[in-house]
Parts: C-alpha cells; structure tokens; sequence
C-alpha cells in the first residue's frame, strides 16, 4: 500500500503549520498541496564524490505568497541564506556545513512565519584528510609476498581514494574504486596498500607519499625507507672449525649486511637445533655441551637482516665430549 | 591509609583477553591484530592479506593447520613453536618423547608415574619418532632422519642423519626401511641394513607429504590437500583422492597430516573433519568413505594410531576420541563435514549513503564463539600394550605434559609433565632457600655446590610463594597470607594475597601485591599498609634505607623512606605512558619489571611486549637505559656493578641468563649464556650466583669480576 505522506495540521499563535515531512520516504510521490507556507521543493546532493570542502548541495525552496525570507541548512553548522520572492535556489558547500555523517536539514521561512523543513538522512561531509601507518619501510627485491614490498594502511574517516608513491623517481599510484564501503558510518575506511620494490635501486631513500580520499581532502607524507636486496653473511668465530668442546663452551658469531646499516639478528643452531637469536654484529654465548648429544656436531649461524634477507647458514664442525 | 598508584589495569587486562578467539580451522580472528592467544593444537595463526569488498586489503589472522598451511602446500622450513610433546616412541622400558627441540628419555616401568632419564638437545628439531630395535629414529625436520642410540637410556647419542629435500616431517619402518614424509620433496625410501641409514631413493607424490605408512610395496601418504598412494618398486603414484570439499573459501579445512591403515582402510587425520576413512582395498582407486569427528569446536585431529581393534584419534582440545575398528570399513559411516567457513561481510556500493541501512542498524555486535576450554592437548597418540600415551599440548596450560591413560576406557592413571621443582629461591652468603615441590634449605659450599639441611621449615618452603632473607640473615617465606621465619614456632598472619615481590626493608619484611604494599614486623605480624589499583604485579627493592616499588602498569617507580609519602622517580625509559596502553604490545608479552639494587644506583629490568631494557638510576636522577632481548623474563639480580638476569623460552624449553656490567655507569651486556631448561630465580650467594631451574638442578656460578663462570650443577630433586 502507498503510503501517504504526513500531512498534519496543527494550530499555532504562528499561524497553520506544516509539520516537517521526511524527503525519503516517497520521493515520487507529488509535494503535498500547501496552504500558506513555504516548501522545500528539491535537495541536490551529488551521488559522487561523496561532499568536500567544496562540494555543494543545492535546495530550491518556494513560497506561493512569494513572501520566503531565508533558507538554511542545518548540519555541523546552521547556514542561512537570505531569501526571497516565490522561488529560490541557495547553495551550500560542505566547507560551510561541516565534517560528518548525520541528517542534513533545509529549512525554508517566509515572513509571515511560515516554515518547512526537509531532512537528508545519512548526508555525508568529509572535510579531513586519510591517516597513514607504516608497516613495513624495508623491502628486500630478493623475496617474495610483502617482505618485497613496501607496506603501509591508509585509513580515512569516511571514504578512501588513492595513494601516491613516488620514490628514487619512480612514481606509483594506487587507485580505489569508486564506490562507498559498507562499513561507511560505522568504522574508518581502511586499506592495506603495497608497492613492490622490484626494480627500484637500493639504499636508504625517501618516500614521498600522497593520500587523498574520494572528497578530494588530501595530505603528503614524507617516509624514510630501505630497499635493501643484499643478503647478509654470518660467520661462526669460535670454537673453530674441528675442535672439540666439553663441558661450558663459549659460541662466538658474527654477521655483516653490507645492504644496511641495521644489525642482523644471528639465529644459532647446535646440531640442528634452535638455541637462540641474537643481536648482531657479533655476539658470543655460553652453552653446555652435556645438553647435547655427544660426537661430531654442527654449529650453524645465519644472519637475518631487518628487511628479511637471510645469509646461507654458515656451518662449523665441532665434536662435544662428554664433561 | 596511603595510595601510591592509582589507575586501573584490570580493563586493558580484560581487553587483551577478549580481542581475539580460538576457532576451528579456517576460523578467523577478525581483528586485523596478533591474536593475543596460542592457536589450537595443531594449528597456528597465520596472517593473511585479504581482499575485502571496495579494492580495500585487510591482514587478517586466520587459523591454518600448522604443518599443511593455509593451502596444504606446507613450510619451507619447521617452525613449530609450542611448548608441547609431539610424538614418542616405546623401545624397552622407556619412552623417547620428542617437543621439538628435545629428546626426552622417561623411564616408563612404573607407567603411573614416568621418571626422567635424559634430556638431550641437537637433534634437529624432532617432531615424530619410530623405532628401529634399539635405535630411535627421528624426524627432525630440516636436519632430517636422526637416528638416535638408545642401548643406554640415561645417555642417548646421536650417530648418524640423514638430510633430504624437504623437511622430515614423519616416519615410518618397516622391515629394514624406513620411508619418511618429507613435505614437498614426497617420500624418502631409507635403507636401515647397514650401520648407518643410506637414501635408497626420494619418491615425489603429489601435495605435502606429511606422514606416512605402508603394507607391502604400497606407500599410503597424508599429504596434507590430498591422499596418495604410491607403488613402492616403481616409485609411481597408484592414484591420488581426498575429500571434494577439503578447500573452502580458500582455506584448506581438512588437512590430511596423518595416517593409519586397519585392514583394507586408511583413516587419515584431517584436522577439524577428524579421521577420513579411505577405503584401499584397491589401492589404485582409493574411495573416500565417511569420516569420524565430533562437533565441538575445540576437536581437531592431527595424529592417529591404531590398537586392539582400536583407533586412537588425538583430536586436540578435545581430547581422544577413541573409534572401534574391530569392522574398519563401517567405522566412520557417516559424513560430517565441518560448516563451511563465512565469507567477509563486506560490501560496496556505488549508490550514496543516504540509501544505504540506518546507522543504527549498522551497528552489530559480533560476538565470537568463546574459548574452548581447558584441557590437555594431544596432538599424537602411542598405543602400548595395555596403555594409550597421549603427547600433550600444553600451550594453555605453560607446560609439556604426556598423559598415560588405559586403553580399553582411556582413563588417565599417569602422567609425565615438565617439571616444575623450583619455582622461586632467595640466598645469603653460604645459604640458600630454594622454593617448588623440591624445596628447602641448602648450604653453599666449595666450589658452590649445594647440599640440602633438612628444616622445620620444609613443608612451607616446598608450598611458598616468595622468599627472602631478613637483615639479621634469617630466612623467611611467604605462604599464602602468612610469613614463616626461620627459627619461628609459627607462620605470622600479614594479610596479603596475590604478592610478587618481598624484600627486607631495615628489620621489616616489605610485601607488594598488584593492590596492596605491607610493612610488617617480621616476628610480631604487626603491619602497615598501603593500598593501589594496580592489576600487575609490582616489583620491591630496598637500597640505602629507601624502598623502591614499580608497578607494570607505569612508566615511573616510587621511593618511600617508610615516613611521610611516596616519591616518584625517573622514568624508565623503555617505553613510554603511550605505548603502556597499547592492548597490541600486551597481546604479545605483559609488562613485568624488576628493581635491583647495585653499587650504580637502582637498576629496573623491564619488559612490555617485544621490548626489553635496563634502565640505571645513577646519581642526580639521571638515568641511562640499555635494549635487552625480547622473551618472558623471569628474575634479576644486582652484584655491585653488575646485574644478571635471567629469561626463559618456553618454545625450545631453554633458558638464558644475561649479565649486564654498569661500570662507567654505562650499562652493557658483557656474557650470556644459554642452558636446557626453565630457570625459576636467581640470586647471589656471597662469591657464587645461583639460578635454581624446573628441573629441580642448582647452577653455580663463581663471580669472577662480576662475571659468571660455571662451576657445580647440584641435583635436588627430592626422590
């Protein structure tokens, strides 16, 4: 069944009012005949992009005494604008209204008193730029998945729209689709944005980042990172190679990058087994060669730098004696 | 009544507990973060970027089978961290369990309680046993088959291995071979007829080879999105078969990580759908049959083994579930195939707003199935004569544990846990008081060796808490709400529960609690009290006729001379108000910290998360600060310009103690040292340091210029 739309009249010192009717809930069907009060006839707010700063919403608004005296947006902020005659259209930018998501309401006045108003549920103003967080600044062009790439989130309060990424020259650009998340309203527009670092020269670099949302607000950001494709190397310093061990021995390691001033983790095996991760460039520690069983064993080290790159295990061959 | 610290931890505790939540396979963790809680058993979080509606990426935290992963296609490389026992095998009187990093050798003739023999690492990282008469044969990953000699159980020695192209993940003898999953590179075919294993030949198989058997010249390989059966001469694949419906929404839900054979059928361990009965009476055209699973969230299969017209499913959390297959092939009858995993809800749309849902229909709740509760994990079962082992996951519960149950009504009636013998210590020049079950009293002798005096106060030091020595060089011991102090006819009532941390201050005992800070007469029980909202618990020192206490929770701690207020010192430095209440760096480690009075001024150990510092007090509030490695750290000790701490690593059942020297006042880390074990306190005994363990074992360290040099390891498990 149609439903018809409120039409209510009430009697006031001010005279008969309309009371506010709600513009979505039958936009087909025909303004209500009105006695002796303004309306607010239409509310143009573009489908996209979503309203910026300088985005406009357009209300015509009329009376039929032609005696209209202001029209007004009511969001963040009240706008009025002064009116008058028996048709006006005012324009409102979302600069004026405010940052948010709520009802937008027009409200149209005559002199005599007479008043409608119009509401736009939902209406959207983004006036504040997208966030970044780094995730991952070092790259290796050597692996795979995101330990290649450049990893940050870009959220936005309300709608993202690309990220620009120019480093050592090379420009790359990250475009959303247009469209609104069906999470607008009720969490930040999110996403994870990856650029590899295939081809680009290593070394410690500067990322210049661009981030603008779908309403055109937008912010740069200027981020230090390494592109670093050069595995580390490790080294066992001591017990030496064929020595035999017994009881506390002392395990010294080392590990160099030359693809980055960062100090590799040293990963420590003893016959296979994981006994510890250690800061590098060097690093030494005592272990209890009754832990182990005895014989012929391996020590192996390998390095890991910061961005993931790992040295070939580099292996000493011991012999632990029972103590 | 005095408060010194006053902010509420309790609800950024609650936060971290509540952020994440352990589902079935394929279950994700939703929130973008770490999960703040180990996997299930057998399964790990594994982070992956998802595509959500909009071109919008996400990093989800999705449960995946830990040996299979996400797709079935496997590791590189083994990194299988918890703290659990994964797999065992039965030679003579003992068992041979394996955790990963270590053998342990338990004497199992009075199979109600096992008693340890040996505890050996450089295995490799062994996760699956066989036996080959007396030798032990290990699959050990990346260092492959290890064969172990086991002739004297107290002294296993390794004697030969074997490396392949893939990571040895199971194996399996027969006769004089042994054929072992080797995850993508298939199966390796080992000859064990001479005095050391020789490769016969590698056979590929299609997917993961995670485990395997075999009967006659026919291999039958769970190999994680398939189950293939291969013709043992030819080296060729007889036929490949696994359940239609194994992948969904990208996740492979029925991991095939284990399998047996009964008859003419193979039931293969497939995580959450439980054990998949294949018929091979062909094994050309092997017919996935109905599988046995149960519902509960927490049943996840990963091992089976068959007995006495029995199998043997270790299903996790749930437990074992054990199935009749006196008929094998109407065993599992039915199909029950988990539900299939929910997609993202995301959604995008080009219509505006205004026409989307109301926001405040917008707003749902997501209420994540709670927890599954608590229990003891098998991950692989070892049927044995008239018992059933079970090789525990015991993430949840902090230690490894092997329950021995019956086998006809799989009631436990034993078991095999990590040993905890000492769980804290405090000592004096010549005397040491160790805590645990086996704790008491024990002199320090030459050469720091330790040696016990039995004590009236025996029965309270093997149930205390914390434990200190007074000024005048008696010991005392905290027991519940009481102090015990040597020489005393009675514990005294000084009300205060949950304490971490006691210390002497002048002739009194000071007690801090997350909630309370007592001074009480040691003798008399006569306190006083100061009261605090902290959650953690804080940590107490007492330096120069000051009293330090910090909690946690803050950045700073607090002096008190005993009158008047409490003073706030310098922050620490390591991290900051900030990032004490980031809920993501809780998730990882909760903040602990300790306060060691040194000859350089007050020294705090403080960890959050994966940071890990030492700051130095020095003169005129200056602090300077010093990274430390990430890990649980457990206690810290001051010897003048010195500072030891030790820390220890569930995962591979090690332990680590630092030292740190202060002289210059710039703190530097000079030695570490690394042992097997779980240290359960530190303390210096005149010229020796002492770090008690688990295991019930004394380490002496004589001080040599601040620095630890190995000198006695005492044994003082209690019989």
């Amino acid at each position: 069944m149609k439903r018809l739309p409120l039409l209510l009249l009430a009697v006031g010192a001010a005279g008969c009012l309309w009371r506010p009717e709600r513009f979505d809930e039958d936009p087909e069907q025909a303004p209500p005949i009105r006695l002796a009060a303004p309306s607010v006839d239409r509310i143009e707010v573009p489908d996209w992009p979503p309203l910026g700063p300088t985005g406009k919403v357009r209300a015509t608004v009329s009376d039929k005494q032609g005696s209209l005296v202001n029209v007004s947006a009511r969001f963040r902020t009240t706008v009025r604008r002064s009116a008058n005659g028996f048709e006006t259209t005012a324009t409102f930018t979302g600069m004026e209204l405010g940052d948010g998501m709520g009802t937008l309401t027009i409200v149209a006045e005559s002199r005599n008193g007479g008043r409608a108003e119009r509401e736009v549920s939902r209406f959207l103003v983004d006036l504040h730029p997208p966030e970044l967080e780094s995730v991952r600044l070092g790259a290796s062009p050597l692996l795979e998945g995101e330990a290649g790439e450049l990893v940050f989130i870009v959220r936005d309060a309300w709608v993202l729209g690309r990220v620009e990424m120019t480093v050592a020259g090379q420009r790359f650009v990250h475009e959303l689709p247009k469209g609104y998340p069906g999470t607008l309203g009720t969490t930040w527009d999110q996403s994870r944005v990856s650029f590899p670092v295939k081809g680009l020269p290593e070394g410690p670099r500067t990322a210049s980042l661009l981030l603008v949302d779908a309403a055109g607000n937008s912010a740069g950001f200027e981020v230090p990172v390494t592109i670093d494709g050069t595995r580390p190397a490790a080294r066992v310093l001591s017990p030496a190679e064929g020595s035999s061990v017994t009881g506390s021995f002392m395990v010294r390691v080392s590990g160099t990058d030359a693809g980055s001033i960062d100090p590799v983790q040293l990963q420590v095996f003893v016959g296979g087994t994981p006994v510890a991760t250690l800061p590098g460039p060097t690093a030494e520690l005592t272990l209890d060669s009754s832990t182990f069983s005895p014989g012929p064993t391996d020590i192996t080290v390998v390095a890991v730098d910061r961005v993931g790159n790992q040295s070939p295990p580099y292996v000493t061959h011991v012999v632990l004696a029972a103590p | 009544m005095r408060r010194w610290f006053g902010w509420t931890g309790l609800g950024l505790i609650a936060a971290c507990s509540s952020t994440t939540s352990t589902l079935s396979n394929g279950g994700a963790s939703g929130s973008g973060q770490p999960p703040s809680e180990a996997a299930p058993t057998g399964q790990r979080w594994e982070g992956v970027v998802q595509d959500d509606a909009c071109g919008r990426k996400s990093l989800q935290y999705i449960l995946v089978d830990e040996v299979c992963g996400k797709l079935g296609g496997g590791y590189a490389s083994l990194d299988l961290r918890a703290p659990m026992f994964r797999d065992g095998a039965q030679i003579g009187d003992h068992l041979f369990a394996v955790d990963g990093t270590h053998l342990w050798s338990l004497d199992t003739r009075d199979p109600s309680a096992p008693r340890r023999d040996a505890l050996l690492a450089g295995l490799g990282q062994p996760i699956a046993a066989g036996a080959y008469g007396d030798r032990l044969l290990l699959a050990s990953g990346d260092e492959g088959l290890v064969v172990v000699d086991v002739t004297d159980p107290a002294a296993p020695r390794r004697v030969s291995a074997l490396t392949f192209d893939g990571p040895a993940l199971d194996v399996h003898v027969a006769g004089d071979k042994a054929y072992v999953a080797a995850g993508d590179a298939g199966i390796a075919v080992v000859s064990l007829a001479g005095a050391a294993p020789t490769l016969e030949r590698t056979i590929p198989v299609a997917g993961y080879a995670a485990a395997v058997t075999t009967r006659g010249n026919v291999a039958y390989v769970a190999a994680c999105s398939t189950f293939v059966t291969v013709d043992l001469p030819s080296g060729k694949t007889l036929a490949q078969k696994w359940m239609a419906d194994a992948v969904q929404n990208g996740v492979l839900v029925a991991p095939a990580k284990d399998v047996e054979l009964v008859g003419d059928t193979a039931f293969v361990a497939a995580g959450a759908t439980g054990a998949v009965a294949v018929d091979v009476s062909d094994p050309a055209a092997p017919r996935v049959g109905g599988n046995c699973t149960r519902p509960e969230p927490s049943f996840y299969a990963s091992g089976v083994r068959a007995s006495g017209g029995k199998l043997f499913v270790a299903g996790g959390e749930y437990g074992i579930l054990p199935v009749s297959v006196e008929n094998p092939g109407a065993a599992c009858p039915s199909r029950a195939v988990p539900p299939p995993r929910v997609a993202p809800g995301a959604s995008c749309s080009t219509a505006p707003p205004w026409e989307v849902l109301p926001w405040q229909e917008t707003w749902e709740v997501v209420i994540l199935p709670p927890p599954p509760p608590r229990g003891w994990d098998p991950i692989q079962t070892l049927p044995f004569g008239d018992r059933v082992y079970a090789f525990g996951d015991a993430r949840r519960n902090g230690v490894r544990a092997i329950d021995v149950r019956a086998a006809s009504d799989l009631v436990v009636f034993g078991r095999y846990a990590e040993p905890r013998r000492f769980v804290g210590m405090a000592a004096s020049p010549g005397r040491a008081v160790l805590l645990g079950p086996s704790g008491g009293v024990f002199r320090i002798g030459e050469g720091g060796v330790a040696t016990r005096e039995p004590s009236a106060g025996d029965a309270t030091l093997r149930t205390g808490r914390l434990a200190t020595f007074l000024s005048d060089g008696r010991w005392a011991v905290l027991d519940g709400l009481t102090v015990l102090v040597e020489g005393a006819a009675a514990a005294r009532y000084v009300g205060v529960s949950g304490a971490s941390s006691m210390v002497p201050f002048g002739n009194e005992l000071a007690i801090a609690a997350p909630n309370a800070l007592v001074i009480a007469d040691p003798d008399t029980g006569v306190s006083r009290r100061l009261t605090s909202t902290g959650a953690l618990p804080p940590s107490l020192a007492s330096s120069g006729g000051n009293l330090w206490i910090a909690s946690p929770e803050a950045t700073f701690a607090s002096s008190y001379t005993g009158q008047g207020g409490l003073v706030a010192e310098p922050a620490q430095g390591i991290f900051d108000a900030e990032e004490i209440l980031d809920t993501r760096l809780w998730q990882v480690r909760l903040p602990r910290r300790y306060l060691v009075p040194t000859n350089r001024g007050m020294v705090e150990v403080v960890t959050l998360g994966d940071k890990a510092g030492l700051t130095l007090h020095g003169e005129s509030k200056k602090t300077v600060t010093l990274s430390l490695p990430p890990g649980q750290y457990v206690g810290a000790v001051g010897n003048g310009n010195y500072v030891h701490v030790a820390i220890i690593e569930r995962s591979t059942y090690t332990s680590r103690l630092l030292t740190i020297s202060l002289v210059n006042d710039r703190p530097e880390l000079v030695t570490q040292e690394v042992f097997s074990g779980t240290a359960a306190g530190l303390a210096v005994a005149g010229p020796h340091l002492l770090v008690a363990d688990g295991e019930g074992l004394l380490r002496s360290y004589r001080l040599e210029s601040g620095k630890p040099v190995p000198e006695a390891v005492s044994h003082l498990e209690l019989p």
